[in-house]
């Protein structure tokens, strides 16, 4: 039985009203010994007994009739199958598939889910004109719990795969017990293992029997290690690993994050135990970090993955061309500290120019070259070479790009000499290109011009080559930032080098943002965002919310794993948080900005919504929940007659009452 | 009570068949002075009573008779069922004390016209007392302690535990005694058997007994003046009749006109029957003194031209 708007069930309380209202005027009447009493005897009058038992007639005809009304309005109906539909076609089975990790261990010559899936498989052969609905856990792309043929049900049987994640059963049951609302047979195929509390729930729940549940249970080794708990900390990754059988020993905890692989071994001692798994210090994982225990002591989700959004830090090479380019104080010194301060997502290399030969381009990001001297043409040719192979190339002009002169490969179009004018030498930045979006952080950090910030220059530049952007001119209207693309790779070029001896270049505030803006240009940061790991399904998931800087070009992307699944929001550089899977209303974790983001539900998409997030949709009906073909039977009528029946009844007792 | 009631004679319309003189008139020709009719004569005849005069003009013999005064036998039938304990706040005494005192007071006003005064007094299913008629003066203290006893409370509690009173079974026991030319009077409210009394009334009546029936009634049971004091009761109430024991719950405000109509029809009824059979029905209630009911009884008894 479903109602239609229980809320209308609250109105049975008043059903008690009647009773109440009986039993507040239930007042023991005076006796009275009267002789005359027999002129008060008539077969219209009612003795005391019968009277009595009529007023609690009265109420009980009251409070069914209260009761009644409030069921109908409830609107009651039943979903029942069409006629000329024999038992057998409408027999249902919902097929609970555990995929989670421990169904991946091999039992024999296959996986335990294999073993699963064929029972399914033989069940719904078995039945060929029932219907079928497969409900995974963790739950799949297939979010809805739809009633399908025996044919669509195999199908979806084959589309079964393993998940990395773990199954909370007990709450995915509770959520397939909220969508179903035809009587069916569930059949639980599962090993009934997981870690903790739950694995213990688990196999209190394999021994006992439910009513319209049937469990299957898998063969699985029993594990006597659980990965019971892991997280970033800051000694790195770290895992809570269970121990219920007080096992004793070392065991070796391995992780894998990409192509890297560390080991720590773990000394079991107590029942729960701690292992931190150290980092690579010099670069971030990529993808999906895989920690595990040797297989002989796990056998039970023994593998966790631990999403992470990354990339590889940039590595930078600066090249200084003076002798003493590596000394501090240096030009080198200058832009390894601003490129370091500005962000930690770099690699910074600093080498002397002589050393540069020896160097291995294609381990460079991009390539910083401070001032530097004339260069063998196969030196020259591989620069342009790595930068039209993708890499970037930032050129600083000074005293010894003067020389170069007319030829030169890295910045075609341009030719250097030395500034042969006093009024040439000072840094002296007139015109910026404020729209270019490189110049931006530079222009909102200096509204008026740069006057404050002077240096001297040594070369100027002169550009004929069409293709260049002119970020910023001297006031002699000589190009001080200039960019220009090659192969794929692009090429920067400023027309000073910065130093503290003739101004105050290198130390001026805006010089930093410079370095910075121009290297997020070049090759930006990398930047993660990890999601915490307690996610659960039907829980809320709090995720970071985006940071200052983290709406860079392009989108950043958050990721949460959960048993509901995958869920990614988009955060776009206005600080709009869309929702991948809308639906789901998350409260982001207030941050110093103090931002809240809202998911909007796209009307579309609710159905969508309203079979993975049980309880938590907007109030719209999902197609999918309603099996095809069913029809509704409704009894708000019938229990709306039974209501005005009793009324009469009771107007027909009362009205009997008043002759006494 | 004295002092009012000494100057009052009751006269009974029927005529008494006493053995000693008194102020009613006897069935029997007798000795006094006041003529009563001519008889014409028989062998045997007292020849001092014959008519000469009538001789004279009829020249036939004819004797004269003479009424005789004779005194009366009064049974006074006190009905103390349980019904006749109550008394509502509007009277001044239960209908049992009041008809108590009506007792005494024709005892005594019998007795003072040496009339036999008897009682009888009916609790329960049997006869409870029987004082059998006496003329002595001294009958007066023992009618007075015979209510005494009556009125006892264990004497109440007793009838309230026997259940109905059998009143006719007091008749019956008068009956069965041959009294005739006699005077029944019954003081009785009427809420036991009434259509059983009635025969027992008529046969004694038909024996020449005078019979009086009082209907002793509670004010707030049915007003018989003009205020309107009947059935003075207000929300439900459990009225339980004493003698039955039955109980009914009545909204009082609702059922009091009913009620009224039905009483008034019962005296309607109890009216036109006791008028059928030609017999005595007096009716008051109990916040009246006894003497004036009497009183006024005797009044409006009373011949016309009287």
């Amino acid at each position: 039985m479903t109602f239609e708007a229980p809320l209308y069930l609250l109105a049975l309380a008043l059903a008690a009203l009647p009773a109440g209202l009986y039993l507040s005027r239930f007042v023991r009447s005076q006796r009275q010994v009267f002789p005359a009493a027999v002129f008060l005897f008539s077969r219209d009058m009612t003795p005391l007994k019968r009277l009595r038992s009529r007023q609690i007639g009265v109420a009980f005809l009251r409070t069914g009739m209260v009761a009644m009304l409030a069921l109908a309005f409830a609107g009651p109906f039943l979903l029942t199958q069409p006629e000329g539909e024999d038992e057998a076609s409408t027999a249902r089975f919902v097929l609970f598939i555990d995929r989670s990790a421990s169904m991946t261990s091999v039992s024999g010559d296959k996986t335990v889910l294999s073993e699963a899936l064929a029972r399914a498989r033989e069940l719904t052969e078995s039945f060929p004109r029932a219907r079928f609905a497969v409900w995974l856990c963790p739950v799949g792309e297939r979010k809805g719990l739809a009633f399908e043929d025996a044919a669509a049900t195999l199908d979806a049987l084959d589309a079964v795969e393993p998940s990395y994640a773990a199954c909370h059963m007990t709450a995915s049951l509770d959520a397939l017990a909220k969508r179903l609302d035809v009587p069916a047979s569930v059949r639980v195929y599962s090993d009934f293992s997981a870690p903790g509390a739950e694995g213990r729930q688990l196999s209190g729940m394999a021994s006992e029997r439910r009513s319209g549940m049937e469990l299957i249970q898998l063969p699985s080794v029993p594990g006597n290690l659980t990965l019971a708990h892991l997280r970033e900390t800051a000694a790195g990754l770290t895992a809570w690993v269970e121990n219920p059988s007080l096992r004793t020993g070392t065991v070796r905890l391995t992780t894998r994050c990409g192509d890297w692989t560390g080991t720590v071994d773990v000394s079991l001692a107590s029942a729960l135990d701690e292992a931190a798994v150290p980092l690579p210090p010099d670069r971030q994982v990529e993808g999906a970090c895989q920690v595990a225990l040797p297989d002989d002591v796990l056998a039970v989700d023994n593998t966790a993955y631990f999403e992470i959004a990354s990339a590889e830090k940039p590595k930078v090479l600066i090249v200084d061309g003076s002798p003493t380019g590596v000394q501090e104080g240096s030009p080198a010194f200058f832009l390894s500290a601003a490129i370091k301060a500005g962000s930690t997502g770099y690699t910074v290399l600093r080498l002397g120019q002589p050393e540069f030969s020896y160097a291995r381009l294609g381990l460079a990001s991009v390539l910083v070259l401070v001032d530097p001297l004339p260069m063998p043409s196969y030196l020259e040719e591989g620069i342009a070479d790595f930068v039209r192979k993708g890499g970037r190339l930032w050129l600083l002009a000074g005293q010894n790009m003067a020389s170069w002169g007319r030829a030169n490969r890295l910045f075609p179009g341009a030719s250097f000499r030395a500034c042969a004018t006093v009024e040439e030498h000072p840094f002296d930045v007139e015109w910026i290109d404020r729209d270019d979006p490189l110049m931006a952080a530079l222009g909102s950090a200096a509204p008026q011009l740069l006057r404050g910030w002077v240096s001297t220059r040594h070369t100027a530049v002169s550009l004929d080559q069409p293709g260049v952007d002119v970020l910023a001119r001297f006031s002699d209207g000589v190009p001080a930032f200039a960019r220009v693309a090659l192969g794929q790779g692009r090429v920067v070029l400023w027309s000073a080098v910065p130093e503290r001896d003739n101004g105050s270049f290198a130390l001026h505030p805006l010089f930093p943002i410079a370095v910075s803006s121009f290297m997020a240009d070049l090759a930006p940061p990398a930047r993660t965002v990890r999601v915490p790991p307690e996610c659960v399904a039907g829980s809320r998931c709090a995720v970071a919310p985006p940071a200052a800087g983290d709406a860079g070009e392009g989108r950043s992307v958050y990721e949460g794993a959960t048993a509901a699944g995958t869920r990614r929001l988009l955060a776009d550089a206005s600080g709009r948080v869309e929702c991948a899977v809308p639906g789901y209303y998350y409260d982001l974790r207030a941050d110093s900005r103090g931002g809240s983001f809202t998911c909007v539900v796209p009307p579309s998409e609710r159905a969508a919504v309203a079979s993975v997030l049980p309880g938590r949709a907007p109030a719209a009906e999902s197609p999918a929940v309603t099996p095809k073909g069913a029809r509704k039977v409704r009894y708000g009528t019938i229990l709306l007659a039974a209501a005005m029946a009793l009324l009469f009844l009771e107007l027909w007792l009362v009205t009997r009452r008043t002759a006494t | 009570m004295e002092r009012r009631l000494a100057g009052l004679r009751f006269h009974f319309v029927h005529s008494m068949d006493g053995r000693l003189t008194g102020v009613h008139r006897s069935a029997q020709p007798g000795v006094s002075v006041e003529f009563s009719d001519h008889k014409e004569y028989m062998p045997g005849d007292d020849l001092r009573r014959l008519d000469w005069k009538a001789y004279a003009r009829l020249d036939r013999f004819y004797v004269r008779q003479f009424t005789k005064d004779t005194h009366a036998n009064v049974h006074i039938l006190l009905d103390a069922s349980h019904s006749m304990t109550y008394q509502s706040p509007a009277a001044a005494a239960s209908k049992l004390l009041f008809s108590a005192r009506l007792a005494t007071a024709l005892s005594y006003l019998f007795l003072r016209q040496n009339d036999a005064v008897g009682l009888l007094t009916m609790q329960g299913r049997d006869v409870r007392r029987f004082l059998p008629a006496r003329s002595h003066p001294s009958q007066l203290v023992t009618v007075q302690e015979h209510l005494s006893e009556t009125l006892a409370p264990e004497a109440l509690s007793a009838a309230e535990a026997e259940g109905p009173t059998a009143l006719t079974r007091g008749l019956e026991f008068l009956v069965s005694r041959r009294v005739s030319r006699s005077a029944v009077i019954v003081i009785t409210d009427l809420q036991v058997d009434p259509d059983g009394l009635f025969p027992y009334l008529a046969y004694l009546h038909a024996g020449g007994n005078f019979c009086w029936l009082v209907h002793v009634i509670d004010p707030a049971e049915y007003d018989l003046g003009p205020s309107d004091r009947a059935f003075p009761f207000s929300g439900t109430r459990i009225f339980r009749s004493p003698e039955t024991g039955q109980t009914v719950v009545v909204d009082s405000r609702l059922a009091r006109e009913e009620y009224l109509g039905r009483f008034r029809e019962f005296l309607r009824d109890t009216h036109e029957k006791a008028a059928e059979l030609r017999l005595e029905l007096s009716r008051c209630n109990t916040d009246i003194d006894p003497v004036d009911f009497i009183i006024r009884y005797l009044i409006d008894s009373r011949p016309e031209g009287e």
